[in-house]
């Protein structure tokens, strides 16, 4: 075989490998493990700042404790005669204290008209109002600078036996929250909030995601 | 060039909150999420389907997935550096440097949820989408180094994107994206939510 048909050859064939590599590449083969996000903050300098009313200040820090997954798991035990099951991301939770929380929820009720909040299936439903409540107290310790991790804030399925804030029987979804001074329920289509030990329906929890 | 447009872009956003700074609470407007589209509708991602993502991923016979709707919709991926610029912005806006998060106590849970109710926010302004923003949190055991990241069995959390290019791995401190397949940490990967 003469030296430029070999070399003609070889070409092909490197061709041919990095043909049948790119074809191979799927979409996610340009995100590996060494890729780096680039912001991109000229798409949102172009929107104006979203002005809300002044938030509770987390003066609340020395009183927050944390709480862990067990002794939620044990204050649902005492409270209810068929404690549901508790699905968690986290192990422990920061559990501020009581009355910072009920100003913190007056404060997140005056938030709805600015941030436009509206029932919607799948899109807003129970789990994104609690997530949103979450997600704003959590925003909060942080412009306090106390960073010792997320709120004792979860949401949870309930089939209704007896009626509360409303809302009469069948499934529903409640939020949960924990304080210095134990569980509660706040309802989140009108801000009801009350102990665990005082929610009519506290026997028929069937789920609670934290 | 652009390199100087970003950074300016950036600091003028700074700027902005500083200048913005009183009893009110100053935020960015919240992003509105790019989505892939089915020809008009966005193109609908039920929960089976993430299942089958977690599959393409190499995550096999994984228990420890939950979902809390039934449909979602699908970022485009090329549209992720918006979410990690108003994330930034974000944490800027109170006083927090995301970039140095690590360097104290660090928990992704809680910046997933703020992306997750970000985008769901900026979804509820506009009313053609109904469907539930795939964004999630994924929890793992630090076995293997990721970046800057090191191997050191610790727990951390993470955000995870579902986009045409499917799931996507993102630590907003280090800006670290990987795919499902490629990251480092799979095989101990304790939790995933949506």
């Amino acid at each position: 075989m003469s030296l430029p048909l070999l070399c003609r050859l070889l070409a092909c064939c490197t061709l041919l490998a990095a043909w049948s590599r790119a074809a191979g590449a799927g979409p996610e083969d340009q995100f590996t493990r060494s890729t780096r996000l680039q912001p991109n903050f000229e798409a949102l300098a172009k929107s104006a700042l979203l002005t809300l009313p002044a938030p509770p200040a987390w003066g609340g820090s020395s009183a927050a404790t944390i709480w862990t997954i067990d002794e939620i798991k044990a204050e649902f035990a005492k409270i209810t005669d068929t404690p549901p099951q508790v699905n968690f991301v986290r192990t422990q939770f920061l559990r501020p204290d009581h009355a910072w929380m009920k100003d913190f929820k007056s404060w997140f009720r005056t938030l709805e008209k600015p941030l436009k909040i509206r029932f919607e299936d799948q899109l807003w439903d129970c789990d994104n109002y609690a997530n949103c409540f979450v997600a704003f107290a959590d925003l909060l310790a942080l412009k306090a600078g106390d960073t010792r991790g997320t709120f004792c804030i979860g949401w949870a399925t309930v089939f209704y036996r007896r009626a509360f804030a409303g809302i009469r029987s069948g499934a529903h979804a409640v939020v949960i929250v924990g304080t210095n001074q134990g569980l509660f329920i706040i309802e989140p289509q009108d801000g009801t909030m009350v102990a665990l030990k005082d929610f009519p329906n506290r026997d028929t929890i069937e789920a609670v995601y934290f | 060039m652009r390199r100087f447009f970003t950074s300016l872009a950036a600091f003028l956003l700074a700027a902005s909150y500083a200048f913005a700074e009183s009893a009110e609470m100053k935020l960015p407007a919240f992003p509105v999420p790019a989505l892939v589209l089915d020809g008009g509708p966005p193109r609908e991602v039920s929960s089976v389907r993430l299942l089958r993502e977690l599959h393409r991923g190499g995550l096999h016979g994984f228990q420890h997935f939950e979902t809390s709707d039934s449909d979602y919709a699908l970022f485009r991926s090329d549209s992720l550096g918006k979410l990690g610029a108003w994330l930034e912005s974000a944490c800027n806006s109170v006083g927090f440097d995301l970039l140095q998060a690590r360097k104290r106590n660090y928990d992704g849970t809680v910046f997933a949820r703020l992306l997750d109710v970000s985008t769901s926010l900026a979804a509820l302004r506009d009313k053609r989408l109904s469907l539930a923003m795939p964004v999630g949190v994924l929890v793992c055991q630090r076995a293997e180094a990721w970046g800057d990241l090191p191997a050191d069995r610790a727990e951390d959390a993470y955000v995870v994107f579902v986009t045409e290019a499917g799931m996507l791995i993102y630590d907003p401190p280090t800006r670290q994206l990987t795919s499902l397949g490629d990251f480092p940490n799979k095989a101990t990967i304790l939790k995933i939510r949506f």
